[in-house]
């Protein structure tokens, strides 16, 4: 790589590894495997890099590249390790860690593919037809699978329906009370 | 979905904060150019012509002078490094100033452990009698340093873009596999069912790394491991045979060479794996070290005199080329024989580089490069030891440890060197 290509890498990455981590945080939900996901794509998108300025959309080919990164781990078989003595360096626990674990476990319980779709949609800002390039699946797919994966979440983290008002009208940010009830999730 | 639902299912996405994840951009570069490299290398196939290019350092205007009495003190004019006929000279790594103390010695005795294959990183650790944790040293184009962790074992190895790895043991004997890179310290996951990661003995070019884990069960039977390189956090076992003693290796491929049970095993990058075929009239054999393509080890046979009739035990030194699978012997540089005794205490056979190149210590203290034997030289009137353990990829630079028998203090004073053979 050239040196001016290698320095416009630096800069993308820069300023898009924050991001990127999230991202691969929210479709994994493991902090290390997301730091292995993000770096797998760092990686890739090193020596793509020629390839991937030139793609018509940038972003849906990083997405693309962070999405099979994703989906490419789980298939191998060392994917359920239990990781232990991991410094405590990266252990802080953020601020709000109850909102987080709620919706972090509402997104377990998504499949894989939904909960990818539902992360590049709307929280990577994809299109559907970009999710479905990202994901090699048909826009029908993105959009039937976007819903049932909505409505999954919308269950798991709306309150009760015996103690609120008719389901149109039910608050869907209620995560934060949701964390006292924890154990009716399961 | 109304507009208003999608920015609901916006703002949970957005709640979520992520563990902190910490960018280090210089290594994503770095593995980055060793993916391209590597891909180039493969594409091309031709190993030779890739390593030529791979750059020629020059070693540090910042090595000391010879810190033995008798020779000028630091910061002399006196020469620091020491010639001999074959043309290759000695020079010291200064230690770092953290490490100096009073007394004849100035510095406490430091072992080099391990060499980058560019030869500009070189690590070491200090080699106090009796402690089982000791501070490491890292130097960079002859700078040094000593890395911020104060607890190492006496494993440490080196990788081109800086990561460090290195072996610890707790107060309860517990061993466990470290990375050290861009001044923070990780731990390697150990597998599920595994007690320990008892040794991590190697990293190839794109940063896999190797190693040896002990179950849990009450067997407590080694395996091999590795940690892929932007996987490390799910390592993969590798079941051979019988137990594994000993290294393991990682070829610049993912091939991983190991001992087990006597047999000197190799895994390719797709799992399967199978025994290295011995030399001849040898009859047991272990890895010593993989680089590149190339693994080095120790194979062990019976001689029976003819005259007497009594059977000798020989040790031969191998080399296996792990493309084709095929081993030759590394010829005795004494007498061109294929065996070459080997003291039982001090290991003959370390460094390798990525051309096929050894070095072996005493009594041979030679590089082997290319087919030609070149001795490397001791410093002149100070009796010693020498123990070279790795060589840089273009075969010029060496790196060990001379042992400097002069003293009487124990343990005896330990000097890290670099050893230029242009």
């Amino acid at each position: 790589m050239s040196p001016e290509l290698e320095r416009e890498y630096c800069e993308y990455i820069r300023a898009r590894w924050s991001r990127l981590h999230r991202a691969a945080f929210l479709l994994c939900g493991d902090a290390h495997r997301a730091e292995d996901i993000v770096q797998a794509t760092a990686l890739t998108l090193y020596v793509k890099w020629s390839r991937v300025k030139a793609a018509d959309n940038f972003d849906a080919y990083v997405h693309r590249v962070l999405t099979r990164q994703f989906l490419g781990q789980r298939r191998l078989r060392w994917a359920g390790v239990l990781l232990t003595d991991r410094p405590p360096e990266v252990a802080v626990a953020p601020p709000d860690i109850e909102e987080r674990d709620a919706v972090s476990a509402a997104l377990a319980q998504l499949a894989p593919g939904q909960r990818a779709i539902l992360v590049l949609r709307f929280f990577c800002d994809q299109s559907i037809e970009a999710t479905a390039a990202a994901l090699s699946c048909s826009v029908g797919n993105v959009k039937s699978q976007s819903a049932r994966g909505l409505a999954t979440l919308r269950r798991l983290l709306s309150p009760p329906e015996s103690s609120g008002p008719p389901a149109g009208d039910r608050p869907v940010r209620a995560y934060g009370r949701r964390s006292t009830r924890r154990g009716s999730m399961s | 979905m109304t507009v208003q639902e999608h920015d609901d299912v916006r703002e949970w996405l957005e709640s979520v904060a992520a563990p902190p994840s910490r960018l280090d951009i210089d290594a994503a570069v770095a593995a980055g150019r060793a993916r391209v490299r590597s891909q180039r290398r493969l594409r091309t196939t031709v190993a030779v012509a890739v390593l030529s290019a791979v750059a020629v350092v020059g070693l540090p205007a910042a090595a000391g002078v010879w810190p033995h009495d008798g020779v000028p003190s630091p910061g002399s004019s006196a020469p620091s490094t020491s010639p001999t006929p074959a043309g290759c000279t000695m020079t010291w790594l200064t230690p770092p100033d953290g490490l100096r103390h009073e007394g004849p010695t100035k510095w406490p005795p430091i072992r080099v452990t391990g060499m980058d294959p560019t030869g500009r990183y070189v690590v070491g650790v200090v080699a106090e009698g009796g402690a089982s944790n000791v501070p490491a040293v890292l130097w960079y184009d002859g700078v040094a340093r000593v890395l911020p962790e104060v607890a190492w074992d006496s494993t440490v190895l080196v990788h081109s873009d800086g990561t460090v790895l290195a072996m610890r043991t707790d107060g309860n004997d517990r061993r466990s596999a470290w990375i050290y890179r861009g001044g923070s310290t990780n731990a390697l996951p150990v597998p599920i069912g595994y007690r320990q990661v008892s040794e991590v003995s190697g990293i190839n070019r794109v940063g896999d790394v190797v190693g040896i884990v002990e179950r849990s069960d009450p067997t407590r039977t080694s395996d091999v491991v590795v940690w892929r390189a932007g996987a490390r956090s799910r390592p993969e076992v590798l079941r051979g045979p019988s137990d594994h003693s000993g290294n393991a290796g990682i070829a610049d491929d993912g091939t991983v060479v190991a001992t087990s049970g006597g047999v000197v095993f190799r895994w390719l990058p797709d799992g399967s794996g199978k025994p290295l075929p011995l030399p001849a009239r040898t009859v047991r054999g272990s890895v010593v070290a993989v680089r590149g393509h190339w693994a080095t080890g120790v194979a062990e046979g019976i001689r029976e005199s003819t005259a007497s009739g009594v059977q000798q035990a020989i040790t031969v030194a191998a080399r296996w080329d792990l493309r084709s699978g095929a081993v030759d012997v590394i010829p005795n540089p004494d007498n061109g024989s294929v065996e070459m005794p080997m003291p039982v205490h001090n290991p003959v056979l370390r460094g390798l580089n990525a051309a096929g190149d050894v070095t072996l210590g005493p009594p041979y203290n030679a590089l082997l490069r290319g087919g030609r034997v070149i001795r490397l030289p001791a410093p002149p009137k100070v009796p010693g030891t020498m123990s070279p353990v790795a060589v840089d990829d273009t075969g010029t630079i060496v790196a060990g440890t001379f042992v400097d028998d002069s003293r009487t203090a124990f343990p005896p004073q330990q000097l890290p060197v670099t050893w230029r053979c242009p």
